[in-house]
């Protein structure tokens, strides 16, 4: 029996809606045949977003979503997406694919895509190949309300009122594909760009990301925070998850994966918890007396791509290892939501561990998809003080806690999450819940297979939630988890 | 990829040292997962015509038509040609 407590005398906080953010990049079908197909298709939409993913998006209640890139941010311009489609230019993304892009989907596209989700834009801007003028231009195009050139244009091209847009990243991955840069240089670019984007609106004032670490790199935290932390309002941070040694071209595949690398993956998902305390250390030692945040605004699994597909599109399957890789660092940005504002998985549909996939007019829902759906009721709840007894589970030096929780108390009452790593063994939990009196019920959900259990086209429904039995003890509740799962107690 | 973009084209066609390793896996493929001789080729005679074969890769699914085609119990994800029974 595995004791757990959750104790509602003691919070870091609200846990900010936008942990549980995504990502869309211009990258293989993400964007266009995934989220965007146009007018034209035969595939239902709404201005040009499939209506199916928009409801399935809106459903698993989608809080922000971050655009256009990742590595295509610093080679976007903006200016190439707006005005009349047919005359748009034609490029070729040489980030991902060296597919031609059209720029059918743009400024415009985007924010009437957030305006269907009733999700909040995050837009990164481009530093690594464009101008402070041109990224000026932008927010100064998307937020600005009374007369001026760029709320002309913007008039000119159909959006009568600012979108008041409020998150802005300066440049993406600054240390690599957004310019190489040393982090001295980036932070006095930071700061330079950081002057420019201005606040249209008083009461819509925007939030400045800096373009943040890869994995351990706390120098890169240190210098920002340093030279640049009284220009931004929160810094990101970049960790994705490989199962094997961290050789890109090796990464192993999304099924038939050896039980080695499920517990390897699961290890080498821990680490996020080390990088966002350490990371959060950093911020707090130089933020002074401004509150600056954590923005996890890329993560999740990395895998081989599935076999016969472009490799530059990054598409692969996801099974109930990449659910338990979800709850684990679900419940790591909930425990951490005193420096953790934002976190955005990578990619929405059709891209790495997406919680979409699509084959033409086809779409599946990912056991990510139900992890995100099941965790929902953390978003703007007040998180609350949890512990769980563990054993170590796994396999050679790939061990693991074979449990790891988060809780919080929101509008639907306390909500606890709970994943069993172990793929063979079930646990008995006996969960006490102190601060918040007895339960009058409990409601459990849980989300399990075989580690490598995934939806497919023509099976869409192996991996699902269902009911979980619980029972109501005096001092909280008692339910058994099966091997591999995860498992959402709504507490009344 | 630096090979030219070409609509309507497939991987044979275009750069065949950096798509070598896509034969090599239709090649592994087992015979019972592989659609007949005859089928592939009606198979790709769709694609060819198909406005969504860009760079011999199918814009609705992101597989390489040839690998796809080749596949027995797969479908055209817009529904231009079935399984093979």
């Amino acid at each position: 029996m595995a004791k757990a407590i959750v104790n509602a005398n003691r919070s870091k906080g609200h846990i900010n809606r936008n942990i549980y953010g995504h990502f869309a990049e211009h990258l293989g079908r993400c964007i266009y045949n995934g989220i965007y197909v146009g007018e034209a298709s035969s595939i239902p939409n709404l201005n040009g977003m499939r209506t199916d993913v928009v409801a399935a998006l809106k459903k698993m209640g989608i809080p922000v979503l971050r655009w256009p890139g990742g590595c295509f941010a610093d080679t976007y311009h903006w200016r190439d997406g707006i005005g009349p489609k047919e005359s748009r230019k034609k490029i070729v993304n040489t980030n991902w694919g060296g597919v031609t892009e059209d720029n059918s989907f743009g400024t415009h596209e985007f924010l009437e895509l957030c305006r269907q989700l009733e999700c909040e834009p995050y837009i990164s801007g481009n530093v690594g190949s464009g101008t402070v003028q041109e990224f000026s231009d932008w927010v100064e195009y998307c937020n600005m309300g009374g007369q001026s050139p760029m709320a002309e244009e913007r008039r000119s091209n159909g959006q009568e009122g600012p979108w008041n847009v409020k998150y802005w990243g300066i440049g993406n991955e600054a240390w690599g594909c957004g310019g190489n840069m040393r982090p001295e240089f980036y932070a006095d670019l930071c700061r330079q760009y950081s002057t420019y984007l201005r606040n249209y609106d008083t009461e819509h004032p925007i939030y400045k990301i800096a373009s943040g670490a890869s994995e351990g790199d706390y120098n890169w935290t240190k210098v920002i925070m340093e030279r640049a932390g009284r220009f931004i309002d929160a810094v990101s941070l970049h960790y994705y998850t490989l199962p094997r040694t961290g050789d890109w071209t090796d990464k192993g595949p999304a099924t038939g994966f050896p039980r080695s690398e499920y517990y390897s993956t699961l290890r080498k998902t821990f680490y996020m918890e080390e990088l966002v305390e350490n990371h959060s250390r950093i911020i707090k030692q130089y933020q002074g007396d401004r509150k600056i945040g954590l923005c996890v605004d890329e993560w999740g699994t990395w895998f081989d791509v599935e076999p016969g597909t472009n490799p530059g599109f990054l598409y692969q399957q996801n099974t109930m290892r990449d659910a338990l890789v979800s709850a684990v660092n679900l419940n790591i940005f909930n425990n951490h939501c005193d420096t953790v504002v934002m976190a955005n998985i990578a990619q929405t549909v059709n891209v790495l561990q997406a919680v979409i996939l699509t084959e033409g007019e086809k779409l599946l829902l990912t056991p990510t998809y139900h992890v995100f759906e099941m965790y929902k009721g953390h978003q703007d709840a007040r998180q609350l003080e949890s512990y769980v007894e563990t054993t170590l589970t796994g396999e050679g030096e790939d061990q693991v806690p074979n449990l790891h929780i988060s809780a919080s108390e929101g509008k639907e009452g306390v909500l606890v999450t709970i994943a069993n790593l172990s793929d063979t063994d079930s646990a008995e939990l006996d969960c006490a819940l102190t601060g918040i009196g007895r339960a009058a019920s409990v409601e459990g959900r849980v989300l399990t297979g075989p580690c490598g259990a995934y939806n497919d086209f023509g099976a869409e429904e192996t991996v699902r939630p269902s009911h979980l039995a619980a029972e109501i003890t005096d001092g909280g509740f008692k339910a058994v988890l099966p091997a591999c799962s995860v498992a959402a107690f709504t507490v009344r | 990829m630096n090979s030219p973009s070409c609509k309507r084209c497939l991987l044979r066609e275009l750069d065949g040292e950096y798509f070598k390793s896509i034969y090599r896996y239709i090649a592994s493929l087992p015979g019972e997962q592989r659609s007949s001789s005859d089928e592939y080729a009606r198979r790709l005679k769709i694609c060819r015509a198909c406005g969504d074969l860009h760079n011999g890769m199918c814009a609705q699914c992101g597989c390489f038509a040839e690998v796809r085609a080749a596949k027995r119990r797969l479908a055209c994800p817009m529904g231009r040609w079935g399984q093979e029974e």
